[in-house]
């Protein structure tokens, strides 16, 4: 079995790993003989909002992975830490999804020792670097500068992280990256981490296995616009997004595709006219999730997909029908398939478990009373990771939905009356006789699975998850088809 | 249903979900819209540390693809950022290509890809971070960019700041905001906003680029966006400029390259340096041959080696070409340069070419003077109170008549005291570059003006002569130029000359140099004896010129001129005569042939009431007595003829080279003007003993009579081979005396003729008056002889003209000096005339407020003590224009005309004259004369005697003393004098018969030697065997000649019994008796007395030259003064 180490670099690189787990918690899986997800969040900008969401939704993904045990739909992919890969009790490694690029604080100048340098690299410096780039300050990423990045992000491969990775990687086993062309970190990262990845050097473990590896990439030109208040003030100059974006994919053309150096590039980007409060990174980056960013980690799996077919390729993502605010329908088939029955049954789960948990308590069936509980839910399981995890993921489908462009499947406000009307465009048909919308629907079939004594060797959490799952299953092949 | 793919660009299927999609390429690329950008905000999204180089390739490939002018927006010239890359990228190859021209500013470092890398990677932790991580690009991006195929990169810093370096995918390329130049090209500095497309630079830079991209190997596999930009660049030439096109087509492209320099590495010939492997940097180095500048000098003269450009300091917007392109108007020329000219490089350009700038041509200060220049003689502008302040660097390219002609140089005043020099300088395009510099007051700007463009006015007094103010390419020239000024104690802007000509820029050495005032007024007096156009003043370290204009002197077709000479005991005289042009006249300058010129014009009335100008004149005054004055002659204060007299330098030693005007000259100012007291006055010339001072201050006397007469010519464009000079001696001189005048009029003829002696004739004093007379009186001189009488200061000479020529000649020391000197043991507080006059004058100069005059008066006196000095300042005043302006009438003649008791003193002269005459001419046995002839200075003393015209009372005198002495009554004699006796001698030169022979005028001479006991003539020559001796003069000779005196005696007081000379003359009774008292004391003592002068002059050995008859006389005229004077009432 495979690992695919999944390389997220910079507020995107997060925010697509986001998606992706989210993908990963609500059934979607990995085909191709892959299992197991490595993620590795590249970004000096350690405060970074979006990156420690991230990284904590990832850390909850694990802590329910390992509770309820594998092949299961919801949340069946392994993810895993480096550290979590090898068995050696590296010290200095953070056993979290972050690799640590030291840096931050220093400006650019500072961390290549600009002044104690020789004249002559000194001079090359000067001829390659502005003053601005020498003095920028890295504390808050690149700032739009990649060309400083492409040296301070190098430092990755000095890391012990990088090192675990090398260690860690099997033939098979493949990379992905993810980063926007149009910003700092990611713009920098991904070039550099391909030429690295591609490097033969004798002195790093693997780097021969690594350099034939698949790897691909997806790359985000812009998609979002910074608020055009106050413009002239920051360094982050959307209206520079553009032409950046343009000489960094001129670069790539030469740099990486004319020599292949890349088995799949995915690239994607919008005229939006969405605008993204500016924050000059830190903790204030907390950009809300958008539909393009599930896009990307779709990519993910068509990649693993695609491997071993030999195509190099370029891809892009298309809808079937254009509107401001996309439904399940909207999307091309593919997708469609892809994500809207996952996606909607962990939705249901996740309203169900707010909506109609009273109703279930209060239902006295077998499934309360026999498996999952009252106390079940005062649990750290439930309490720590899996109702957090479903807040995160209510979150990030409410986000979706409120960017531009506006990704909204579902309805709100359902209660746990018409629980079933959730996706738009299928409300169940119901009459007075019999609503179908009823969550009570969802609470006998628990009730019956509980009783048919399926999962009854499972630990709770298993039985929680697995019960749910078959029950939801049903209900949302009857909305759906 | 519409389908969406989430992208940016415009290209490529529309699909759903993740299809496979386009290639990314440039198209694709172009596609994504943006604002083009304006240069400065360069997107640095590029994730490379070598990001640079490639936003530049991609630049020269969209430029190249679009508009290379970058005019995009509605006609708006407005360049993107790939126009500003490219247009950079162009300007730092640029620079490479000129690297020598600018290799002062300019500083090129290598960054070795293996020596600079490994220095990365053993260096510290971030140093060795940074290397790895450029290895790593260098090595993934090697075949895109080229980073396997070079060596070095070469980065270039414009001082010492990093501008560019080579790129090895584009060539060259700019770093990030590079700081604007100074250097330009044509209209094009480097690095500004402006941006230029290829097409439109410098030629040999697109043929530079061209011929590389035909000529490098795989040039366009390496470097395939800088060869579609040349492709367009090319393509657009052949519109643009056909000429360049076609060039470029038939351009040997390999020979082009190889005709280019490397550019090295640290000057190292051996470091050629290489952008990648076979792509070698060049530059073109301009064969300074083949500017040809609009702005080249266009010099009058002949230079050597390359012609340097005039360039403009204020801004010139107009169409002129520089090199290679136009000239910018922008470009700044310093003006002043302190590099020699050879080392300049050009500005903005750089190249290494001469150039010229304001400095070079316009001094620091210039002089102001009190007074407006005269512009007749000198080159003026504007003001005309401004030296010029013209380097000596001007005249390597121009001559002074192009300063006169084509106006070059112009002034105007400015309010406050300021003055504008405009100064403009000829260019090869037939226009002009104009300097402007403004010169301010000394006050106002200080002694420290530092800004090169602006100048200080120093105000300077003083007067300047120029001797004589012709030129000639025909003669030689002897210049004088005086300076005088006021000598302030440790000032030390005293004046300084020097001389140039148009010629040549070194300047003209001098013959002689001398200061002759030294305080409080200073002069300066400087012999050049080359033709120069410029005086150079320097007034302490200021320096600027003066421009003489010459009378050209073109002559020697032109008249003919002939002088005579007559250098006489107290007074010389000159005549001339223009062959064709009427009758004689005594030398003058008038207002046409002003010999000397000042650089201040005569002032008029307005002028005179001012200090200043006073002050100049003043000044001017010590240099016309030391050189001349503008007029000379008739109503001028100094005219013909005039004192023998030399000035001298008081401290003049002539055992050094001493010359005429320098440290000595012609007093004409002598009894006129006060003689100033740094000169020391020397009348004794044609007398005194033969010695190197003497000699030499005669030689100086002559020549600056000479000097006068060939200036005359010079001025009236006479025919100077023509000249003939006819100069007189004395019979009575000594050979040794006379052979030594000839040898010093022939030498002096010669150094101011500068020819043999052809033109320099010489006749004895005494036949010169008698030649005139017989011209001009209508004088009977077939039957009986005549007698010619001239009777000078020392001399009196006397010739009888009988048989049609000159028969016998006598010569005497008994003239004028015999009458008013101090005879032989007088002086001038016994002598009889000046006790009785100077007193008197003194009162009359003092009355009539005439201080100068008394001045003179007193001196003589007091200072030279010499009583025939004073008697002819007494005579003089009758003609002094000063007097004579003022209507005062001091007639010394008249004054002696009235005084009845000196009157004997003058009858017994010409009576004892006439006496000696007689007496020879019966020994030699000739008939009485018919005509008695008078001329020279002293004869001026018959009108005392006789102011009747026709001279009747003397006439019977003469006529009874020839009676007497032949025993006869039949005597009939006819008198003629003149009123000007002295001219008489110099007119008479000009009627000599040609056919005379005056070589053997020495068996002319004769004298009766005065012995009543033994009546002899003898011949002056001393072959004669029995001729007498020295010392054969004893006791019993003496007492000859004193009884012949005696016998003189006799006949005169028997004369005035006949005559009575109370009624006939006014003699006083009292004076006749005082003689007859006295008249015979002492004359033996008195012949002692004059032997022993004479013998001064030869040895005892040698025969007696003159009459010892009138020894006792001389000694007793003087006495009889003396004792007349002390025996008045």
């Amino acid at each position: 079995m495979a690992k695919l180490y999944v390389f997220g670099i910079g507020g995107t690189g997060s925010r697509v790993i986001k998606a992706l787990t989210m993908l990963l918690a609500s059934g979607v899986k990995l085909s191709n003989g892959f299992d197991t997800i490595v993620p590795i969040i590249i970004d000096p900008d350690t405060a970074n909002g979006d990156l420690n969401k991230t990284a904590d939704i990832l850390f909850k993904y694990q802590n329910i992975y390992n509770d309820v045990g594998t092949d299961n739909s919801f949340f069946g992919t392994k993810i895993s830490t480096l550290c979590q890969l090898t068995d050696n009790n590296v010290s200095n490694i953070s056993n979290n999804f972050k690799f640590n690029v030291d840096g931050s604080g220093q400006k650019f100048g500072e961390s290549i020792d600009y002044n104690g340098l020789d004249d002559e690299n000194k001079a090359l410096i000067d001829l390659l670097f502005s003053k601005e780039n020498l003095d920028a300050d890295m504390t808050v990423g690149f700032k739009g500068n990649p060309n400083i990045g492409s040296i301070v992000l190098n430092k990755i491969v000095d890391s012990g992280e990088y090192r675990e990775f090398t260690n860690s990687f099997n033939e098979g086993d493949a990379i992905f990256i993810i980063s926007s062309i149009f910003g700092g970190t990611g713009a920098s990262g991904f070039p550099l981490l391909l030429k690295n990845l591609r490097q033969v050097d004798p002195n790093v473990i693997n780097s021969n296995i690594i350099s034939e590896s698949n790897i691909g990439a997806v790359s985000y030109l812009p998609y979002f616009k910074v608020s055009e208040q106050h413009e002239g003030e920051r360094t982050i100059d959307s209206s520079t997004f553009f032409s950046k974006a343009k000489a960094a994919l001129s670069y790539y053309e030469h740099a990486i595709f004319e020599n292949k150096s890349i088995d799949a590039f995915y690239h994607l980007g919008d005229n939006s006219d969405n605008n993204m409060p500016y924050a000059e990174g830190k903790g204030e980056q907390k950009n809300n999730a958008h539909f393009l960013e599930m896009a990307g980690a779709l990519a993910i799996f068509d990649f693993v997909d695609s491997i071993n077919k030999g195509d190099y390729s370029i891809k892009e993502f298309g809808i079937e029908e254009y509107h401001k605010i996309l439904r399940f329908d909207n999307l091309g088939a593919n997708t469609k398939q892809k994500i809207s029955r996952p996606l909607s049954k962990l939705s249901l789960l996740q309203r169900f478990l707010e909506k109609s948990m009273n109703p279930l308590l209060n239902s006295r069936g077998n499934f309360t009373r026999k498996i999952i509980t009252e106390k079940f839910y005062k649990q750290d399981f439930y309490e720590d990771n899996f109702s957090k995890f479903m807040n995160y993921f209510n979150e990030w489908l409410n986000e979706m939905e409120n960017n531009d462009i506006s990704f909204a499947p579902f309805h709100n406000n359902q209660d746990h009356d018409k629980i079933m009307n959730f996706i738009i465009g299928r409300e169940p048909t119901s009459n007075i006789f019999s609503n179908k919308a009823k969550g009570d629907i969802i609470i006998k079939g628990l009730d019956k699975e509980a009783h048919s004594g399926v999962f009854d060797n499972e630990e709770t959490a298993a039985q929680f998850l697995k019960i749910f799952d078959t029950v939801l299953e049903k209900e949302i092949n009857k909305i759906l088809n | 249903m519409t389908k969406k793919v989430f992208r940016i660009h415009n290209e490529g299927a529309l699909n759903h979900d993740w299809f496979s999609s386009t290639e990314i390429n440039s198209n694709l690329i172009d596609s994504i819209p943006t604002d083009s950008g304006d240069g400065k905000k360069l997107p640095t999204s590029i994730p490379s540390p070598f990001a640079r180089i490639d936003l530049v390739r991609t630049a020269f490939l969209k430029v190249a693809d679009g508009d290379l002018e970058g005019l995009e927006r509605n006609g708006k010239a407005t360049a993107t950022d790939n126009h500003k890359l490219v247009s950079d990228a162009l300007d730092i190859g640029q620079i490479l290509f000129n690297y020598d021209k600018h290799k002062n500013d300019l500083q090129l470092i290598a960054w070795d890809k293996k020596d600079s890398l490994t220095k990365l990677l053993n260096g510290n932790a971030k140093q060795k971070h940074l290397g790895k991580t450029l290895q790593l690009f260098l090595e993934q991006d090697r075949t895109q960019y080229n980073f396997n195929q070079f060596d070095k990169i070469y980065i270039l810093k414009y001082k010492y700041k990093i501008i560019g370096g080579t790129s090895p995918r584009t060539l060259f390329f700019a770093a990030p905001n590079p700081e604007e130049t100074q250097i330009s090209f044509g209209q094009d500095m480097m690095l500004d906003d402006q941006l230029l497309p290829l097409y439109r630079r410098n030629k040999e830079y697109i043929k530079y680029l061209y011929s590389l991209s035909k000529t490098v190997n795989n040039f366009n596999e390496n470097f395939p966006e800088f060869n579609s930009y040349l492709i367009q660049t090319i393509s657009k030439l052949r519109s643009y400029d056909v000429q360049q096109h076609k060039e470029l087509q038939d351009l040997d492209c390999n020979a082009y390259l190889t005709s280019l320099s490397d550019v090295v590495f640290n000057d190292n010939t051996g470091s050629p340096i290489n952008v990648i492997g076979g792509v070698p940097l060049k530059q073109f180095v301009i064969n300074p041959g083949d500017i040809n500048s609009d702005f080249a000098i266009k010099t009058t003269k002949q230079i050597t080696g390359y012609i340097p450009l005039v360039l403009p300091i204020e801004p010139l917007n107009l169409r002129y070409k520089y090199t290679e392109d136009q000239w910018d108007v922008n470009t700044e020329v310093p003006a002043e340069d302190n590099r020699s000219l050879e080392t300049r490089t050009l500005p903005a350009q750089g190249d290494k070419y001469p150039y010229l700038t304001m400095n070079d041509f316009l001094t620091d200060s210039i002089v102001k003077l009190p007074y407006e220049i005269d512009s007749n003689n000198f080159i003026t502008v504007g003001s005309k109170k401004y030296l010029l302040p013209i380097k000596e660097e001007f005249f390597k390219y121009f001559s002074v008549e192009d300063i006169a002609n084509k106006g070059l140089i112009q002034t105007s005043d400015l309010a406050g005291g300021s003055v504008e020099v405009r100064l403009d300088i000829p260019i090869k395009n037939g226009n002009r570059i104009t300097y402007k510099k403004i010169y301010f007051p000394r006050k106002t700007v200080g002694n420290q003006n530092k800004d090169p463009k602006k100048g200080v006015i120093i105000e300077k007094s003083f007067a300047l002569s120029l001797y004589p103010r012709v030129k000639s390419s025909e003669t030689p020239i002897s210049y004088s130029v005086g300076i005088a000024e006021l000598s302030i104690p440790n000032n030390n802007e005293l004046l300084e000359t020097k001389f140039y000509n148009s010629v040549s820029t070194q300047s003209i050495p001098f013959s002689h140099k001398a200061k002759r005032a030294i305080s409080p007024i200073q002069t300066e007096q400087t012999i050049i004896e080359e033709r120069f156009d410029i005086i150079q003043v320097t007034v302490g370290t200021v320096k600027n010129i003066i421009i003489p204009i010459w009378i050209d002197y073109t002559g020697n077709t032109g008249d003919s001129y002939e002088f005579t000479i007559d250098f006489g005991t107290t007074n010389s005289h000159i005549e001339y005569k223009i062959d064709g042009q009427g009758a004689e006249k005594a030398f003058d300058i008038t207002k046409n042939d002003e010999q000397i010129s000042f650089l201040m014009p005569t002032p008029n009335e307005l002028q005179l009431r001012l200090d200043e100008i006073q002050d100049v004149l003043d000044l001017e005054t010590h240099l016309t007595q030391e050189v001349l004055s503008r007029h000379f002659g008739d109503g001028e204060i100094r005219n013909a003829p005039f004192r023998t007299c030399l000035v001298q330098n008081a401290d003049i030693n002539f055992a050094q080279p001493t010359n005429i005007l320098t440290h000595t000259n012609i007093g004409f100012d002598y009894e006129k003007r006060n003689i100033r007291g740094y000169l020391k006055i020397f009348t004794d010339l044609k007398w005194a003993n033969v010695k190197e001072n003497n000699v030499k201050r005669v030689e100086q006397y002559i020549e600056q009579m000479l000097v006068l007469c060939k200036n005359k010519v010079l001025m009236n464009n006479g025919n100077l081979k023509n000249t003939k000079i006819t100069w007189f001696y004395p019979v009575s001189m000594t050979t040794y005396r006379l052979n030594s005048f000839r040898s010093i009029w022939s030498k002096m003829f010669e150094k101011t003729f500068g020819k043999g002696s052809d033109g320099l004739l010489c006749y004895p004093e005494s036949i010169a008056p008698f030649y005139y007379y017989k011209a001009n009186e209508n004088i009977n001189t077939h039957a009986k002889p005549s007698v010619s009488i001239d009777i000078g200061g020392g001399t009196s000479d006397v010739m009888i003209f009988s048989d049609g020529e000159p028969n016998l000649i006598t010569s005497f020391k008994f003239a004028g000096n015999s009458i008013f000197g101090d005879g032989f043991n007088g002086n001038i507080r016994t002598n009889g005339f000046v006790q009785k006059f100077y007193e008197r004058f003194q009162d009359q100069l003092s009355q009539n407020d005439l201080l100068a005059e008394k001045l003179i008066l007193d001196k003589i006196y007091n200072e030279n003590a010499s009583s025939v000095d004073l008697v002819n300042f007494l005579f003089s005043l009758k003609n002094n224009k000063i007097l004579n302006d003022k209507k005062i009438d001091l007639d010394f003649s008249r004054m002696l005309n009235d005084d009845n008791d000196l009157k004997i003193i003058f009858l017994l002269f010409y009576s004892s004259i006439v006496y000696h005459i007689a007496e020879m001419m019966k020994i030699k046995g000739m008939e009485a004369p018919r005509n008695i002839l008078f001329s020279g200075t002293g004869s001026k003393t018959l009108s005392i005697l006789d102011s009747d015209n026709k001279l009747g009372s003397l006439k019977k005198l003469f006529e009874a003393i020839f009676n007497e002495v032949y025993q006869d009554t039949t005597s009939k004699i006819k008198l003629k004098a003149s009123v000007n006796p002295k001219q008489i001698t110099c007119k008479g030169g000009f009627y000599i018969d040609a056919n005379l022979n005056i070589n053997n005028h020495n068996d002319l001479v004769e004298f009766n030697v005065g012995n009543l006991r033994d009546q002899k003539i003898q011949k002056r020559t001393q072959a004669h065997a029995d001729a007498l001796k020295n010392n054969n003069i004893d006791k019993t000779f003496r007492e000859g000649v004193v009884e012949n005196v005696e016998n003189f005696y006799d006949l005169f007081l028997k004369l005035n019994k006949s005559l009575n000379f109370k009624d006939e003359f006014g003699v006083s009774i009292s004076s006749l008796r005082i003689f007859d008292e006295i008249k015979s004391d002492d004359l033996d003592n008195f012949v002692m007395a004059g032997l022993e002068v004479e013998n001064q002059d030869s040895n005892e050995e040698e025969s007696l030259s003159e009459t010892l008859f009138f020894y006792p006389l001389i000694g007793k005229l003087n006495e009889l003064a003396t004792t007349i004077n002390e025996n008045k009432e």
